[in-house]
């Protein structure tokens, strides 16, 4: 092979150079690139991992309650089968006195009225659970939307007054009892000292 | 046309294709196949600039020397056409061509090897454009403008004076002479012989000869002058010293791991001296590209005492490493093990102080800089196709991993949503059982009452109950109010059910006026509410400190009294 060829050979040879250069360089920031993606993906699949498990450590706390609730609602009827047996025998007597006549339409009134608004407060759930899912999705510009939040919040607090107004009052009971139970104990404890 | 030398001026381009069609310009002869012998123009962008400047040969774009061996250059013929010219077989360097013969060939030069170049094209500025191509420092002199101003003498004495060589190895000053000016055959050959030993110096394997009495220099992909390096990044291990963690790759599938894990656990107990102390565990299972498998152990030392502790990874490591542990090992089909420990601070900055094997110290800081995440991360190089296949390879595993991760994940978010439509439904029966619970507690009560009330007259409290209890029943029953309402609502949706969902797009749009005077009333009753509520919320903390003194007060009161 003579000089001449060996310089072509030569010649042709490092153009291939370069353009295996240029892949080798596109090759690498490929590379590079993917590297960065698969960190980032690696550490977003730990966060999510990490989502997953708080969820289900939840939800198994979540089922244990409603476990508790279960065997709590069966103690109760448990409790409550016996009684209504023996109150069933009871009521066989029938006192015709007029009071004990008024007295019974009293208490089943109680019992009427309470079992209308159990029954309506379930009607309510399930209006209010038909709309929900009917609904449109929530638009927050939307006026009504809003007013429908402001009120669901105004009964929030409502409720929560309701409550802490009761808890205020049984304890203002609990404290008058307390303070009455006192003088007496004072004149008690003053009369055996200087007596 | 064409023979931009590559000056960043591209002037020269012009000066030299005017000049003598051969020799320097001898791109555009005739047969010059390669308008690109780019001795350089390889169009690096990212070129690593040689270390010791021969010439740089790959001389970022931006420094201009000169040389621009090539740094993207279009075709320059780098080196004073290298290019080709076939003309006159090997006159390449005919640079050395008709007229500038004082520029004894670029390389060829028997004499000033080194400062040929720079003589070349240095002083002899009127030859063929080459000069003026390289006009701007070229040469040798040029070259130095990167480097150390110090460095001209030396590299003259590089080429030409070997023995009085600097601190150069001579590993280097051979492949520099092996690549700029060899001296096997003595004439113009010579400087295709050069061409040769650059093309195999880029491509990063071959030997070059250079010399009758020196045997050729090995070229290696890690020469500096090799093309294909890059710069990747590797994530540090963050496991201490104390964890213990070996890693052994073995060349067998994983699965052949996983299912003889116990009888290779067994064995590696053996070939620890089968120690009762000793307990090998696996602490995990990888699969490698190339059907190999990467395991990590720990080993666990149980003393007599009771205490156990792991032993650290450099004892283990280095047990491994004798030579007749480390046959076993390989009987067992271990082709290396290493630790896995977090790298000290101290041994991080020497990584990243030395750029390692022929990686330009420019491109080292680069990458150093463009560390994405430097905590975790450092620069590694990548040199050649095998190292990025390999590379490649191992992200595809890591993806499969991704995906076998995110499957399972997927499984458990199903699982979930069938446990939450179990519990919802759950809920909602038991809210109805305590309902009717709730009733039926109130029957039983209601019976036991009358019971025991019998032939009681009606008590003051009895009437009052009775009185409350009448004024609910109206307004429970009063047409406009909750309950017939309630009834309404459920009939206008029994009938939207049964007519099939319509679903209303009407937007209702308010009225203005009505709308602000509900926002005020609302504000009203928002004002209300928050007043309502600071009023309680004082009064329990009153009912608080009130409890507080009565229970001390009694406990003094105990106090004296006891």
């Amino acid at each position: 092979m003579t000089y001449a060829q060996l310089e072509s050979l030569i010649n042709k040879w490092s153009l291939e150079l370069e353009d295996q250069e240029r892949h080798f360089l596109q090759q690498a920031t490929h590379v590079n690139a993917w590297d960065r993606t698969l960190i980032e993906n690696g550490e977003k699949i730990t966060a999510l991992h990490r989502e997953v498990e708080k969820v289900k450590l939840d939800q198994k706390r979540l089922d244990e309650e409603l476990d508790f609730i279960l065997s709590q609602q069966k103690e109760l009827e448990d409790l409550l089968s016996p009684l209504e047996e023996s109150v069933k025998e009871q009521s066989g007597t029938v006192y015709l006195q007029h009071a004990d006549e008024e007295r019974e339409k009293t208490y089943k009134l109680a019992e009427n009225i309470d079992a209308q608004l159990k029954r309506m407060a379930q009607d309510l759930k399930d209006i209010i659970e038909h709309l929900n899912t009917s609904g449109s999705p929530a638009d927050t510009s939307d006026p009504l939307q809003q007013i429908c939040k402001i009120l669901n919040a105004h009964m929030d607090s409502l409720q929560w007054i309701d409550q802490n107004s009761a808890l205020l009052q049984r304890k203002v009971e609990e404290v008058t009892k307390v303070c009455e139970g006192r003088p007496k104990e004072q004149e008690r404890s003053f009369r055996i000292t200087f007596h | 046309m064409a023979f931009n030398f590559g000056a960043p001026s591209g002037t020269s381009g012009t000066a030299a294709a005017t000049a003598a069609p051969t020799g320097f310009g001898g791109l555009e002869t005739a047969n010059s196949t390669a308008s690109g012998f780019n001795f350089g123009g390889f169009g690096l962008a990212a070129n690593p600039a040689v270390n010791f400047n021969i010439g740089n040969f790959g001389v970022p774009t931006t420094s201009a020397t000169p040389f621009n061996f090539g740094n993207s250059l279009a075709s320059a013929g780098g080196f004073g056409g290298f290019g080709t010219t076939s003309t006159t077989a090997g006159s390449a360097f005919s640079f050395s061509a008709p007229t500038n013969t004082g520029t004894t060939g670029l390389f060829g030069g028997t004499q000033n090897k080194g400062f040929g170049f720079g003589t070349g094209f240095g002083t002899t500025g009127t030859s063929t454009g080459l000069g003026t191509g390289l006009g701007t420092g070229l040469g040798f002199g040029g070259f130095n403008t990167q480097q150390q101003q110090q460095q001209q003498t030396t590299l003259g004495g590089l080429f030409g004076q070997p023995t009085q060589a600097p601190a150069q190895s001579n590993q280097l000053i051979n492949t520099a002479s092996a690549l700029s000016a060899p001296t096997l055959l003595g004439d113009e050959r010579d400087a295709i012989l050069a061409k040769w030993n650059q093309l195999q110096a880029f491509w990063g394997t071959g030997k070059g000869y250079f010399n009758n009495n020196i045997p050729p220099v090995e070229f290696t992909q890690e020469n500096p002058f090799c093309r294909f390096k890059a710069v990747g990044y590797s994530c540090m291990p963050n496991n201490k010293d104390e964890d213990g963690l070996v890693v052994l790759v073995f060349n067998k599938k994983e699965t052949d791991i996983r299912s003889q894990q116990q009888q290779l656990v067994e064995s590696l107990h053996k070939v620890l001296g089968g120690n009762q102390t000793l307990t090998v565990n696996v602490e995990g299972i990888k699969t490698l590209p190339d059907d190999q498998t990467e395991v990590v152990i720990y080993v666990i030392e149980r003393s007599p005492n009771g205490t156990s502790r792991r032993v650290p990874a450099t004892t283990l490591y280095a047990h491994f490493e004798q030579t007749n542990i480390k046959t076993q090992l390989q009987q067992l089909g271990v082709t290396l093990s290493m630790t896995r420990t977090e790298l000290s601070p101290a041994q991080v900055k020497q990584l990243l102080q030395n750029p390692p094997a022929g990686v330009d110290p420019i491109i080292w800081e680069q990458a150093k800089v463009d560390n994405p995440d430097s905590e975790k991360l450092i620069p590694v190089p990548m040199v050649g196709f095998k190292e990025l296949l390999r590379r490649l390879k191992v992200q595809d595993q890591m993806t499969k991993q991704h995906q076998t991760r995110l499957d399972i994940i997927s499984e458990d978010i199903g699982e979930l949503q069938k446990n939450q439509t179990t519990t919802m439904a759950k809920i909602a029966q038991y809210k109805r059982k305590l309902m009717d619970l709730s009733h039926r507690t109130l029957q039983v009560l209601i019976k036991q009452e009358i019971q025991r009330k019998s032939g009681y007259a009606i008590q003051a409290d009895e009437e009052q109950l009775r009185v409350q209890l009448h004024t609910i029943q109206c307004e429970l029953n009063a047409p406009t109010q909750f309950k017939g309402r309630l009834n309404e609502l459920m009939s206008q949706i029994r009938m939207q059910n049964h007519f099939g969902a319509v679903k209303s797009e009407e937007r209702y749009y308010i009225d203005a006026d009505l709308l602000r005077e509900i926002k005020q009333h609302l504000k009203q009753q928002q004002e209300g509410l928050s007043h309502l509520i600071s009023i309680i919320k004082d009064d329990l903390e009153d009912i608080k400190l009130v409890e507080h003194g009565l229970n001390e007060t009694i406990h003094i009161r105990g106090g004296v009294f006891s």
